[in-house]
């Protein structure tokens, strides 16, 4: 057994389906395209990089530096259904931060998925030494703000019009924040 | 009394061994507020040291987990699996001693607990949580003591409250000597002998001399490079090896 392969737990969503939670290795490359791939504009729209372009995900596999970006996957019957990553900053006025980026399948939403993933990565924010982990998506994403209220992240700002969909349309961007330390221990 | 005050070792047993011997001779007693096991590769000897030397040990959430893994389920992936390496790693009368510990005590000297008196995986890291549970003492929730002795962090810390029931965190001078008022109360943590977090690489622990009413805050070198090779070799994550260089 690698040491990379002894990382992992199961996770239970809410309908009591059971999800493989573990870091990304190598040998994902073909299963997180695979993943991109089923995902529809509408979502893909407000994924940071453009996952279309293979060379995109060729890059993060060839990059791969867990003390940077840390990318969890939760596997179901094999497949890819969520991806989420912890990105740190080494140095300087930022190094006890971290931002959280997340994509789940649509299949997936509203089970939960989303909530054990972002709990896992509050965790291991805990064991990495991170004081605190901020996130930003659409104000408009009622879901996602659901989801990380319920990780306990607050809202601590919004700023109107900074981003713009794919239609050119400004969208309103929040930014949440949580403290680790606060929540890190909390029954969930 | 003199009493040594010990924390999270973490089956880093060159971190233990150079903090034993570290301690003067009018040390009394040896107390561990929990972590005896986990994340590093020696969790057998670190048991047989601290059943060598009469430790007194209060059972931390790596300790239980090592014994019952339905612990391990809450936590993350790391810990989880240096646990269970640890688990199949421990002998079985090792297994048994961590078993005995109790979770918490109340002790002549104070307090002793892993987390927070509460819980054993509860954390005291933020102003809110230290004074909730410096008003308990005060109200007597766990008997009438005014020091609680606590670990789980990794960082060494003292909260104090005041006569005004104001908490503030109390810095520890360069000769980590702090006198204790008997009118206030305290939360204690001596820090991590085998996985420091205070960005200090060195094991850290304390004297409590209870007659002086004093804490005496030691920071001790010990030879990272072999506990480090040693996790290494144990095929656990290199990440636990990295961050002994830097106390993180």
């Amino acid at each position: 057994m690698t040491k990379m392969e002894g990382l992992k737990k199961k996770g239970k969503l809410k309908d009591g389906t059971e999800v493989l939670l573990r870091p990304m290795v190598k040998t994902d490359r073909k299963q997180l395209g695979d993943f991109f791939g089923r995902l529809t504009p509408s979502v893909l729209q407000y994924v940071r990089n453009d996952v279309t372009d293979p060379k995109v995900i060729d890059r993060w596999f060839d990059q791969l530096d867990y003390e940077h970006v840390f990318p969890l996957l939760a596997i179901k019957d094999g497949q890819i259904v969520a991806n989420a990553s912890l990105h740190r900053v080494a140095h300087g006025w930022r190094k006890h931060l971290a931002t959280i980026r997340i994509v789940v399948e649509p299949v997936f939403h509203e089970k939960g998925l989303g909530t054990l993933m972002i709990n896992e990565l509050v965790d291991l924010a805990l064991e990495f030494g991170i004081e605190k982990l901020m996130v930003e998506f659409p104000l408009k994403a009622h879901g996602a703000l659901a989801m990380f209220k319920k990780a306990g992240f607050s809202p601590r700002a919004v700023i109107e019009g900074l981003m713009k969909n794919s239609h050119g349309k400004d969208i309103d961007i929040v930014i949440m924040v949580m403290d680790v330390a606060v929540y890190a221990d909390k029954p969930r | 009394m003199r009493i040594a005050i010990l924390s999270d070792i973490h089956a880093n047993i060159e971190a233990f061994r150079a903090v034993v011997n570290d301690f003067d001779r009018r040390t009394d007693r040896i107390l561990n507020l929990g972590d005896l096991v986990g994340y590093n590769a020696n969790p057998n000897e670190c048991v047989e040291m601290a059943k060598t030397i009469g430790m007194h040990s209060i059972q931390g959430n790596h300790d239980q987990a090592a014994c019952n893994p339905i612990y391990a389920e809450s936590f993350n992936i790391y810990a989880r699996m240096a646990i269970l390496w640890t688990k199949n790693n421990l002998t079985d009368e090792n297994i048994h001693f961590l078993e005995g510990m109790e979770e918490s005590r109340r002790l002549p000297c104070g307090l002793a607990c892993h987390g927070s008196p509460e819980n054993t995986a509860n954390y005291i890291a933020l102003p809110f949580q230290a004074r909730a549970i410096l008003k308990k003492m005060k109200k007597g929730v766990w008997g009438k003591t005014n020091i609680c002795l606590f670990g789980h962090t990794h960082k060494r810390k003292i909260w104090r409250m005041d006569v005004r029931k104001k908490v503030t965190p109390v810095e520890i001078p360069p000769d980590g000597t702090i006198w204790l008022n008997h009118e206030d109360f305290y939360l204690l943590n001596p820090g991590s002998v085998g996985q420091p977090r205070n960005g200090d690489p060195r094991s850290s622990y304390c004297i409590f001399d209870t007659e002086a009413n004093s804490i005496t805050f030691k920071l001790v070198e010990y030879d990272i490079s072999s506990t480090m090779k040693k996790i290494v070799g144990a095929n656990l994550p290199e990440f636990f090896a990295k961050r002994l260089l830097s106390g993180t």
